[in-house]
């Protein structure tokens, strides 16, 4: 454990500098220069009558290059803060945010949306809503069960993400294997590229709101990890404060598939990286996770995007990177959570 | 008076399995409770019924005469503690964010600690000499300190009694006996202790009220000078027991089943032996005694 502050502050500093790094990327090239020109234009206007390149450089800066990166940090953000969560509220450091089901359940929902509607909005609907109903679905199995209650809802997830995962299979059987069925696997193997201003506008304040929820709560999560019994015995209303916290994290979560589809890793790696850094006190390793996995999944959207001339799909990268990343951080993983 | 804890004709069952048959005890304020029983006779689900972590399936548990499954657990952590088991923590939460935890049913909803939590917290830690290891992860201190930093927790959070379940398991015995001299002091400072044990000497040597569970059902009851005998330990523990007097006046239990061996022995010895072992075996006794007069490392800074 390192000391809180500057470890902060440099992830902070690190993730400014990516955001605008990667304003500069791209297949076509800027240079900094420009940046600098576009700026001072678009806040003083522009005497050398440079409106022509002035405005292509808008359509890259604000129309096609910003939105990417705010989804991004949305996007690796929101998966790392309900990942941190999860794993605090479950007392498991091996919990990611699809636990409950929230991924399999969307991605049902976006399959039946490209079969049965063939319209981008409905797949976005449809994602949210199966994504939400597949977290209900684990909380009411867990609750016709009797003991322990955090083995139940875990034990609820795996039915009811078992539950989805064979409903996609029965959409992707009936898909037409022309279009939809490579239509489908390729949007769940996730991507900034359909995100548009308006979308990011719209499903940015939930996914900060939930955030800004979530870190209220943090003391509580603390106390969550001691145990159910131990947490009520220190004054936590447990039922109360679980709730609150699924409910934010199943929402963040499943906006993160409206905007991107699937991203796996993201919420598993980021916390232990956090954690690793700053320790397991969640005052602090929230907002740590909420950076880490903004600059995270930033600097993979980049390699997405520059690598090769065809876009990988984002969920491949996240997936590629982040399995050595936690073979590397599971050899420290003593100092984090032994 | 009325008692501060009240469990009325409490029964449990759990899985269909009878756990409690008609338990009632009376806890008033300032007293020690040792909950004594085998295993499984349904003593941490005593205590858990009283922490009102559990529905009793008849009967009820008062505490300060309102049931305890009304009261709000933000209200009933101010009054009672819980300590639990010295148990493995997942995360490696530094000593002192685990103590200042006991400052929650103090605050708003929404808080965040303050400079004066932090401060309760480290001048409970102080107490019980722990306050060097506030930086230390939970997950790297000793048995007898991560008891201590719960019940550190116990005392930031104000509550006036502890429900502790087995505090001197897996500790050593020098630990042991520091643990109930800082829980002899807090007693006489007012606070009451409800608490199981596998030790009936710890209550012996402590005094207070005993409270002796088999199969779910109380089999007796009174002060520890009065219920721990010869006849009430070989039938709790199904094991022919011995209670003595050592010449200091401490009393002792000593199981027969061991000391028969010993006992077969000396008599087969001549008498001039069997007294060099019973001299050996009092300056034992009043060794211990005279650690709890100076009460040991721990015991110093509970003076403060």
């Amino acid at each position: 454990m390192m000391k809180r502050f500057p470890v902060v502050l440099a992830i902070s500093l690190l993730l400014a500098v990516a955001s605008l790094g990667s304003l500069l990327l791209g297949r076509y090239p800027v240079s900094l220069d420009d940046m600098m020109n576009f700026t001072s234009w678009s806040f003083h206007g522009c005497p050398g009558g440079k409106e022509q390149e002035m405005g292509l450089l808008q359509n890259i800066f604000l129309d096609i290059r910003l939105p990417r990166i705010i989804g991004a940090v949305m996007v690796g953000s929101a998966l790392s803060v309900s990942g941190t969560a999860f794993q605090s509220m479950f007392i498991n450091p091996l919990v990611s945010p699809g636990l409950l089901g929230v991924l399999a359940g969307a991605s049902f929902g976006a399959a039946l949306g490209m079969v049965f509607f063939n319209s981008l909005l409905w797949v976005q609907i449809l994602a949210f809503a199966f994504g939400c109903g597949a977290v209900s679905l684990s909380m009411v199995l867990a609750r016709f069960n009797t003991g322990d209650r955090l083995l139940m809802l875990i034990l609820g997830g795996i039915i009811s993400g078992a539950f989805f995962t064979a409903l996609l299979s029965i959409v992707k059987y009936l898909a037409d294997p022309y279009n939809q069925l490579p239509a489908i696997v390729f949007w769940l193997m996730g991507g900034l590229s359909t995100l548009t201003n308006d979308l990011l506008i719209y499903l940015s304040l939930p996914i900060l709101a939930s955030m800004a929820a979530l870190m209220t709560l943090t003391p509580y999560m603390n106390a969550l990890s001691m145990g159910d019994e131990e947490a009520r015995s220190l004054g936590v209303h447990v039922g109360l404060v679980r709730a609150v916290l699924i409910s934010c994290a199943t929402l963040m979560s499943a906006l993160t598939v409206v905007m991107a589809g699937i991203i796996g890793w993201v919420g598993l790696v980021v916390p232990h990286i956090a954690r690793m850094l700053i320790g397991p006190d969640n005052r602090i390793l929230i907002p740590t996770s909420a950076l880490i996995g903004a600059l995270y999944l930033l600097l993979m959207d980049d390699l997405s995007r520059l690598v090769f001339t065809v876009e990988i799909p984002l969920g491949i990268l996240t997936a590629l990177c982040g399995i050595p990343f936690f073979v590397l951080v599971l050899k420290h993983a003593r100092k984090g959570w032994g | 008076m009325m008692a501060f804890i009240s469990v009325n004709q409490v029964s449990f069952a759990y899985n269909g399995k009878s756990v409690l048959d008609q338990v009632s005890v009376a806890i008033p304020k300032g007293e020690i409770l040792w909950v004594l029983g085998p295993n499984g006779s349904g003593k941490t689900t005593l205590l858990k019924l009283i922490l009102g972590f559990y529905r009793p399936d008849a009967g009820t548990v008062l505490v300060n005469g309102c049931p305890v499954l009304n009261l709000p657990s933000r209200i009933l952590a101010r009054d009672i503690a819980y300590v639990p088991q010295v148990h493995h923590m997942a995360f490696s939460f530094r000593m002192l964010d685990v103590v200042m935890m006991g400052r929650i049913p103090h605050k708003p909803f929404f808080f965040r600690y303050s400079k004066e939590d932090e401060h309760l917290a480290e001048s409970a830690m102080a107490r019980l000499g722990i306050v060097h290891l506030k930086n230390r992860p939970y997950t790297a201190v000793s048995g007898g300190e991560r008891q201590l930093c719960l019940i550190a927790r116990a005392l930031t959070q104000g509550a006036r009694t502890f429900v502790m379940d087995e505090p001197v398991s897996g500790l050593d015995y020098g630990n042991q006996i520091r643990l109930l001299t800082i829980i002899q002091s807090l007693a006489q400072e007012g606070y009451t202790f409800i608490q199981t044990t596998h030790f009936p000497d710890h209550a012996l040597w402590m005094d207070g009220q005993v409270l002796m569970l088999k199969n779910g059902k109380v089999v007796r009851e009174g002060s520890a000078e009065n219920a721990i005998t010869r006849t009430s330990l070989s039938d709790l523990y199904h094991l022919d027991m011995d209670v003595t007097q050592t010449r200091s006046g401490i009393r002792v239990c000593v199981p027969d089943a061991l000391t028969s061996q010993i006992k077969k022995k000396s008599r087969t010895d001549t008498s001039n032996d069997q007294t060099k072992e019973g001299r050996n075996r009092q300056s034992g006794f009043v060794l211990i005694k005279s650690k709890k007069g100076d009460k040991g490392k721990w015991g110093r800074d509970m003076s403060m």
